[in-house]
This record gives C-alpha cells, sequence and structure tokens, in this order.
C-alpha cells in the first residue's frame, strides 16, 4: 500500500540502552567481587527476573560484600537484618506503637520497608520469625493489626544462610525455600583473585567510590521487558522435559513444582537478556538451571549420598529435541 | 495504491446512479488523495477545510435528494463520506476504518442488484479489500504483491465453510429483513395499474425478465400463453384504468373445461400487489386471493422474488355479469372518439349478433392497413378516432383499447386485460422466460352463454406476434448481440445454446441462493430433523466450533511439519560432524555444539557459524519463512568436511 503507512511493530524487547546499562552495571561489578563472574551474572538475572536471593556459604567469603554491591551499583536503599535467635516478626515487620497526641497507634515501620534487604543468617532465627520474612517476600507487602503497607518497588531479598551443619541453627524448610528464585554458593575465590584481594585495598572502601549504574526506573523498566523476550515451542518443550524428568527419575524426593518451572523460564528469559538476545535458546535454561534447582530438589532415599551438583548433573543432561 | 483502486471498484456501479456532482467529488477527493501518495501535494488538508469539504457535500446530497436519510442520499453520503476520510488518513487506525468502510459501500451494492454477476463483481471487491488489510498488517513493508494475494486467497479459502454454514443454518426471517425505504423501488419497470396508449410499447424495449415459468408437462403452445395481470375498466377517452368496483370478492368460479395446466412460476420483484397467472387460474397460492377479475392479489407488494405454484385452465366459461359490471363494461365518455363511437353503433344496427359485430371489428383491422410497430405515432385528444382513421400505427394497447372502445360503442360489454404473452422457451433449463418486451394487452368481450372471451385484436393485425413472439417480429429493434446477424448457422446455435445456458445458471441462482429464504430453510432443515431455532442455534454454532477446530489443527500440523523439517535439516547437519568424530551430546544446544567444533575444526567456523544462526533464528527466534528452510537445508547440503 502506500508507503507513508505507520510500522505497527511491538516495543522492541532488549534495546541497546538496556544492554549497555547491564554491560557497565556487570563491569561496575566485578571490580569489587574478584572472579565470581558467573554469580555475579546470577545475581543480576535474579533481580531482573523479580525473584529474592538466597546466598549459602561459609561466612567471610563475600555475601555480604555483594548486597551491598548490588544495591550500590543498582542504586537501591538498602537494609541489613541481623538474625537472631531471639527475633520476633516485630523486629522485622515494625510495630504499631499508641501515639498520646492523636490518642492513635502508630505504625513504625521495620526494616524491611527499603529495596533491598540482607537478610543475613536467616537459618539463626526461629522459624516464627523466618515465616515474617518470608510472607513478606511473598506477598510485597506488610499486613499488621489489620492494616496494609506495601513494600517498595523494586523489592528485592538476599538472604544469607551458613551451612545447616553448623551448630544452633533452623534450617529453612524446603516450601520456604521455594520461595527463593535461585540459591547461589560463593564458594573461595582462585589463587590469582585472592592474591589480588590481598594486596588490593579494602573491598568496603572500593564500593564507596562506585556510583550507580542504573536507576530503580530503568530496572522497574527492564524488568518489565524480560517477559518479552520470545520463547519458541521447542524451548517450551525442552523446559517440560527437564520438568517431567525430575518428576519420575529416582534420584529425587520430590519433583519440581510448576512454580519452579515458571522460575525457571523467568531467569532463563533474563539471562538471555542479559546476554543482549531477543530469544531464548536451550543455552540459557542450561545456564540457570544448577542455580534455579539446586535448593528445590533433595535426593530421594536411596540417593540420599548423592552430592548437590551431581544431582544437579542428571537434569542437564535431559535431551534436547 | 492498493486502497485507493479497491475503493474505486467499491464504488464504480454507484456512480451509475448517484448525482454526478457527488460521483465527481468522491473521485476528486480520491485523486487529490494519489496525489498525496505520489508527493506531488504534500501536505493534508486542514481540519477547516475537510469541514467546509463536508457541508458542501451534505448541502449538496439534500439538494438533490430533499433529504439525508433513506436508501439513496444515504448511500450519497457514505460515498462521500468515506471519500473525504480519504483526506485524513494518518494513522494505521484510519486506514483500517477506510477498508470497513469500503467493505461496507461494497455490500450496499447489494440494495440495489442481487444477480449473478454482482455477487462475482462482489466478490472481486471483497478480495481486493481483504488484500490490502493483509498488505497493511504485514511487518516486513511492501512485501511482494502475490505474497499478499496469496494470503488473501488463503483466508478466502479459510472463510468459505464458514459462509456456507451461515447462510444455510442461520434463521432466516420471513419476509424483509429490514423494511427499506419507499425510494427503493421507485423506477421499476413492469406493468402498472393504468394504460395509456404508448404505454406498453415503452415497456416493450426492456429485455428484462418479468418471470420464469417451469411446467409440470407439456409447455403450452405460445398461442395459448396468455398471463393474466390488472383488467382495467374505465377510461376518459385516453387513459385506461382499474375503476372501482362494489362487487364483493365472493362467488369467484367459472366453468372450466378442458384439461388442468400445473406449473410454477417465478416472479421476479415488480413492486405491485399481484401476480401472474396463466389465463385463467383456477387455484390460489397461499395468501393470494383472486378477485372477479380473475386477477391474483397479494396483500402486500411483491418486493422480493416469489416462487409459487399455480394449475390454470385454459378453456372456460364464465358466469353471468352483474348489474354493477355490465354498467362498467359498458362506460365510455360521452365527449370523445365520436367517430369511432358511431362506427361502433353502425355495426349492431347492421349486424344485430354481438359475435358478428366482434367479427366485423377483426375484419376491420384484418383488411384496413393496420400496421403494428413499435413507434408508433403521437396522438392527440381523440387517441381511438386518430388510430383507427387516420394513423392506423400502432402497439398492442392501440388495438386493444380501440377494439373495447367500439365493442362498448355498439353495447357489447368488453374490458381490456393486460399482462404478458408469449415468452422463450429455454430448453437448457427446461422453462419458459417471460420478459417485460412479452409485456401485452388483449380486450375481452362478454357474449351471453359464453361468459368474457378473450379476443386479441393484436392478432388480426399481426398475427406472428401472437404466434412467435415479440422477440421475432422486432429482432431489429432490440439491439441485442443475439440478434446479431450469423452468417454461420453453427456459429448461430451455439450463441443460442449460450444464452439460454446462461439464463438458465441466473433461474438456478435466484431459486437457490437468492429464494432460499425461511421457508426453504425450515423445509431443509427438517429433513435433517432440525426443526426449531435452537436447534438450529446449536447445529451452527457445532458446526462452526467444528470447522474452526479442523483449521486450527490444520495450522499446527503444518506447523509441526515446518518444525520437522528445520529439525531434519539440522539432524543432517549433526550426522555429517558425527562422521568426522564430533557428534552432538544429546543434552548440548546448538550454540555450545558450536563452540565445540569450532575449538575442534577452525577450519570451518564460517560454514558451522551460519548453519548455527540460521538454525537459531529458525527454532528460537519468533519469525522466519519458507525461504530461511531452504537457505539452512542447501547450507546443510553444501557442507564440505
Amino acid at each position: 500500500m502506500s508507503q507513508s503507512a505507520p510500522s505497527l511493530s511491538t516495543t522492541a524487547v532488549n534495546s541497546p540502552q538496556n544492554s549497555a546499562l547491564l554491560t557497565q552495571t556487570l563491569s561496575s561489578m566485578s571490580r569489587v567481587i574478584l572472579g565470581k563472574e558467573e554469580t555475579l551474572r546470577l545475581a543480576l538475572t535474579c533481580l531482573m527476573a523479580r525473584g529474592h536471593l538466597l546466598i549459602e556459604d561459609q561466612p567471610g567469603v563475600g555475601k555480604t560484600t555483594l548486597s551491598h554491591l548490588l544495591a550500590r551499583v543498582l542504586g537501591l536503599d538498602f537494609q541489613r537484618i541481623q538474625f537472631t535467635s531471639d527475633m520476633l516478626p516485630a523486629d522485622i515487620l515494625g510495630v504499631s506503637v499508641y501515639d498520646q497526641n492523636s490518642a492513635r497507634f502508630k505504625f513504625h515501620p521495620g526494616p524491611i520497608f527499603a529495596q533491598l534487604v540482607l537478610a543475613d543468617e536467616v537459618n539463626r532465627a526461629t522459624p516464627k520469625a523466618q515465616s515474617a520474612l518470608l510472607e513478606a517476600m511473598e506477598e510485597q507487602q506488610v499486613t499488621t493489626e489489620g492494616e496494609r503497607h506495601l513494600l517498595p518497588s523494586p523489592f528485592f531479598v538476599i538472604a544469607t544462610q551458613n551451612p545447616s551443619s553448623q551448630v544452633g541453627t533452623f534450617p529453612l524448610p524446603e516450601s520456604q525455600l521455594d520461595r527463593f528464585l535461585m540459591r547461589l554458593e560463593m564458594g573461595y575465590p582462585d589463587q590469582a583473585h585472592e592474591k589480588e584481594l590481598l594486596k588490593g585495598r579494602d573491598r568496603r572502601e572500593v564500593l564507596k567510590d562506585l556510583e550507580a549504574t542504573i536507576t530503580p526506573s530503568q530496572l522497574l523498566a527492564i524488568q518489565q521487558q524480560v517477559p518479552q523476550v520470545h520463547v519458541s515451542d521447542a524451548l517450551i518443550d525442552y523446559l517440560q522435559a527437564i520438568l517431567s524428568f525430575s518428576r519420575q527419575s529416582p534420584y529425587y524426593l520430590h519433583g519440581l513444582s510448576p512454580r519452579a518451572g515458571i522460575a525457571m523460564l523467568r531467569c532463563a528469559q533474563a539471562w538471555a537478556m542479559l546476554n543482549d538476545r531477543d530469544h531464548l535458546l536451550p543455552e540459557d535454561i542450561q545456564a540457570i538451571l544448577p542455580a534455579t534447582t539446586n535448593h528445590r530438589l533433595q535426593p530421594s532415599a536411596e540417593f540420599s549420598g548423592m552430592d548437590k551438583d551431581e544431582a544437579i548433573s542428571h537434569l542437564l543432561t535431559v535431551p534436547l529435541d | 495504491m492498493w486502497l485507493l483502486a479497491s475503493l474505486l471498484l467499491a464504488f464504480a456501479p454507484h456512480t451509475l446512479r448517484l448525482p454526478l456532482a457527488v460521483s465527481a467529488l468522491c473521485l476528486l477527493f480520491g485523486l487529490w488523495r494519489f496525489s498525496i501518495e505520489r508527493r506531488t501535494t504534500t501536505t493534508l488538508p486542514h481540519r477547516l477545510t475537510l469541514t467546509l469539504l463536508l457541508c458542501t457535500t451534505l448541502v449538496i446530497v439534500y439538494l438533490h435528494y430533499g433529504t439525508l436519510l433513506g436508501r439513496d442520499a444515504g448511500i450519497s453520503l457514505l460515498a462521500t463520506m468515506l471519500a473525504l476520510k480519504l483526506l485524513e488518513m494518518r494513522s494505521v487506525r484510519d486506514y483500517i476504518v477506510v477498508i470497513f468502510l469500503g467493505y461496507f459501500l461494497a455490500i450496499t451494492l447489494v440494495l440495489y442488484n442481487q444477480t449473478l454477476p454482482m455477487a462475482a463483481y462482489m466478490i472481486v471487491v471483497a478480495f481486493m479489500l481483504t488484500a490490502t488489510l493483509v498488505n497493511l498488517n504485514q511487518q516486513p513493508k511492501n512485501r511482494s504483491i502475490t505474497l499478499n494475494v496469496k494470503l488473501t486467497a488463503k483466508l478466502f479459502a479459510q472463510a468459505l465453510p464458514l459462509m456456507l454454514i451461515l447462510f444455510f443454518l442461520f434463521p432466516r426471517i420471513p419476509g424483509p429483513l429490514w423494511s427499506l425505504p419507499d425510494d427503493a423501488h421507485s423506477g421499476t419497470t413492469g406493468i402498472s395499474e393504468s394504460m395509456s396508449m404508448g404505454s406498453i410499447s415503452n415497456l416493450s424495449q426492456s429485455n428484462a425478465i418479468a418471470f420464469r415459468v417451469a411446467f409440470d408437462d407439456e409447455v403450452i403452445e405460445n398461442n395459448l400463453s396468455y398471463w393474466r395481470g390488472p383488467v382495467l375498466w374505465q377510461t376518459d377517452g385516453k387513459n385506461w384504468l382499474r375503476g372501482t368496483s362494489q362487487a364483493t370478492q365472493s362467488n369467484v368460479s367459472y366453468r372450466p373445461k378442458g384439461k388442468p395446466i400445473s406449473y410454477t412460476v417465478t416472479l421476479e420483484p415488480h413492486h405491485q400487489k399481484w401476480l401472474y397467472g396463466l389465463d385463467l387460474p383456477a387455484t390460489v397460492p397461499a395468501g393470494a386471493t383472486l378477485n372477479r377479475d380473475f386477477q391474483l392479489l397479494t396483500p402486500s407488494k411483491i418486493n422480493e422474488l416469489k416462487r409459487y405454484r399455480l394449475t390454470s385452465y385454459s378453456e372456460y366459461e364464465t358466469g353471468s355479469l352483474t348489474a354493477d359490471e355490465m354498467q362498467r363494461a359498458l362506460q365510455l365518455p360521452l365527449n370523445k372518439n365520436h367517430r369511432a363511437q358511431a362506427l361502433g353503433q353502425q355495426w349492431r344496427q347492421q349486424l344485430r349478433e354481438p359475435e358478428a359485430v366482434v367479427q366485423q371489428a377483426l375484419q376491420y383491422f384484418n383488411q384496413q392497413p393496420f400496421t403494428y410497430t413499435l413507434q408508433p405515432p403521437l396522438l392527440g385528444n381523440n387517441p381511438v378516432d386518430e388510430f383507427l382513421f387516420n394513423t392506423q400505427q400502432g402497439f398492442c394497447e392501440h388495438y386493444a383499447a380501440s377494439f373495447t372502445v367500439l365493442m362498448r360503442a355498439a353495447g357489447i360489454p368488453a374490458r381490456i386485460v393486460t399482462g404478458y404473452q408469449g415468452g422463450d422457451f429455454n430448453p437448457v433449463g427446461n422453462y419458459l422466460i417471460v420478459r417485460q418486451r412479452d409485456a401485452h394487452a388483449w380486450a375481452e368481450v362478454w357474449l351471453s352463454g359464453k361468459g368474457w372471451v378473450r379476443i386479441d385484436p393484436t392478432a388480426a393485425v399481426a398475427p406472428e406476434r401472437i404466434a412467435l413472439g415479440a422477440e421475432t417480429l422486432f429482432s431489429e429493434l432490440f439491439n441485442r448481440p443475439s440478434t446479431i446477424q450469423f452468417n454461420n448457422a453453427f456459429l448461430a446455435n451455439h450463441w443460442l445454446k449460450l444464452r439460454y445456458g446462461w439464463d438458465s445458471l441466473n433461474n438456478s441462482w435466484n431459486q437457490w441462493v437468492i429464494g432460499y429464504d425461511a421457508l426453504k430453510q425450515s423445509q431443509l432443515l427438517s429433513r435433517f430433523g432440525i426443526d426449531s431455532i435452537k436447534q438450529m442455534a446449536i447445529v451452527m454454532a457445532a458446526a462452526i466450533i467444528s470447522i474452526m477446530t479442523i483449521l486450527l489443527l490444520l495450522s499446527t500440523h503444518r506447523n509441526r511439519k515446518q518444525r520437522d523439517s528445520i529439525s531434519l535439516a539440522y539432524q543432517h547437519f549433526c550426522q555429517k560432524l558425527a562422521s568426522i568424530g564430533l557428534p552432538r551430546l544429546p543434552h548440548e544446544g546448538p550454540v555450545d555444539f558450536t563452540q565445540r567444533i569450532i575449538h575442534a575444526r577452525p577450519d570451518l567456523e564460517p560454514q558451522v557459524t551460519q548453519i548455527n544462526e540460521l538454525y537459531i533464528a529458525l527454532k528460537y527466534r519468533p519469525r522466519h519463512t519458507q525461504q530461511q528452510i531452504k537457505i539452512l537445508q542447501r547450507q546443510v547440503r553444501q557442507l564440505k568436511l
């Protein structure tokens, strides 16, 4: 028809600005935490997919630094909650106090009212305090005494956990673990990077020099574009094959839930976007598979001796097509 | 460009009916838009200009029709508004609005014409519009026209079963769906309730079909083929009218003789309240009545094709006359046509017997130099006198009228019957076609002991008109292709066959498509056990859903086939690499596999990267084309290891 007809195209997924922003963010981050490129990418992916992150590792490998780092480069306001065994839900959510002047109860928001919350050593607290946090994470809101208080947006929780073999902990039950989109392990740095770490400046000081590379509103826009990454039918088939393998194979106590399937898809889409693509590839699913499934799968009784990594490696062998 | 062309097509038939100014304006606006598209004029007109133009068109339409409502005015408005909309097309939404208005404009064509050629024409228009819509919605702009046309054809093919279901199953409403305004039926031809000398000869120039008749047994002979319409009694010496009868409608009977003739008539809409039947009808179709003139009357105007069965007797004897009828059958204006009246009285005195007077009159027509012509000279105030004694050139109504005047002057009750006579027999479809040019007028006289007797004075002048029909007699006048003089008899024969075949096709169209009404629908559906509207709706819904499902399944099947051909090509690729010791692991993704290949065989990098990119585009990206699959297949085939 006429040459003057305007185009009907939809808003482009993964515009050049987005990919530039994300690349810049990643490079800033890897200046602070050395040699952990993959972990940083996964943490950012988790954030882009609007999920919450669980980091499980020994103390002192940089869990807290990672949280500070994310808050810094993304320009989010940050709160840290140190979980202890005598903690009560009100210590997290906030409390209503009687105000004599107005003769009314007034809500004082707790530390959870921040865009990025670090829940440090979440397995030290009692299940009661833990579930207060997890419910707030799930609902994106806090309800006390019949009043609803919306949490800020974006809202992102990084919970850290010491390996449960240590003394005096309440490990999170599986149903609670399912609420975290990803579980990451930091691991020790390799020799070269550790050397750099030891020789260089204090990480906290490096952190202070960093500028925010993304604004919260840009982050929200990116989060909204993640589900628009194209997923072909062939990849849905592949994902379903993985899910049904987890449900049928003798290695696992329970299979992956539908929620786990959705979580994997979102993460894979965010991963594809982080890699500057508007479509999903099988490699994207494989890249996020360990981080999104290792806290959701328990080895069955017959295979109780099986290593976590080994358990996940079976999932990775599910044939493609 | 496509849009303008298809709109022009939708608009073209309307130009014949719309006022010249409106057509010209529409074309002007179209040209304007055309020049904008061509970049000769760059900007669209200002809003104020458009408002002024709108007011102008409103005034023009109002001046022409005296109203803004109704069919003709409404369509004029629609056409001009559509043309104006062309001048403010900016966004895609505007284009789409214009296209849908184009569909609407095309549909309005049906309000005038429902024939087979028009249906074919509308399919062309709809096809063009749909192709335009397809083009508008294509992602890569300006794709090749053939692709668009192919897609449109596919859409049409998919719509076809739905169309058939809706046609057969959608509940039909008896009578017209909506009542059209009165102007819908103006300017139509046909026999009317009055007659003046010259009115039928005008009609006789028309080739339009009046009705078609299918006989149960044999076709009736041409000289008995009189189709009865209005009966005219009253005259002022020039015009003939039906007059008012005081007789009640009861007691309509006659004594039939001979064997009955049964037949089915398919009457084209003539917008009058009567039906035509062979002289004389004995049965009455449902909803109609037979009056004392033996005319079949209907309660409402025949505005759509009507089909009815009748039985007639060509020999009959009607009963006596009432006093009122006697008086009306002898009525003559006192101060007109003196010579004719004197002649009639003279004959009666000489001959006494009414039968002898009738014979005398027929002889008079036969022996005097009367001629039968379609173009009789104009007659003045005493038309019968002028015709009988001066011009002596006339058409059937001249003979019928002057004969009736002569009879009444002689004291013999007489009246004029109008209707049709003759018709062409179509051997292909095995039915008789009666056209407007077969319109005829004849006389009836009442003779004691015989009742009304049909006398056709035209037969006395031009017997071949009655025996062979009007067409044969006036073939030079009917300037139609059929009368092209064929030197080759063989060709002529085939031409005739073609013509009859075409009419037979039209007849079937009328019978089965246009004539598919509530009655036929319920008859057809009850044969399949569908009796109520509810059942109809259920069957319709079920049929539509099943067709949608089938189409959906077909399309997913096709997708799967496409997916299969992509996978097959990739498998072929993997087999080739496995043969050089680089098998793809079952869970290995294409990118990982490519990297592994390149690591092992850096020399293969360009080809493998290309194949990988193509495969990813085909398999994991949203849109791809058949051509990309072909390229992938070719590249895999050409991969040399």
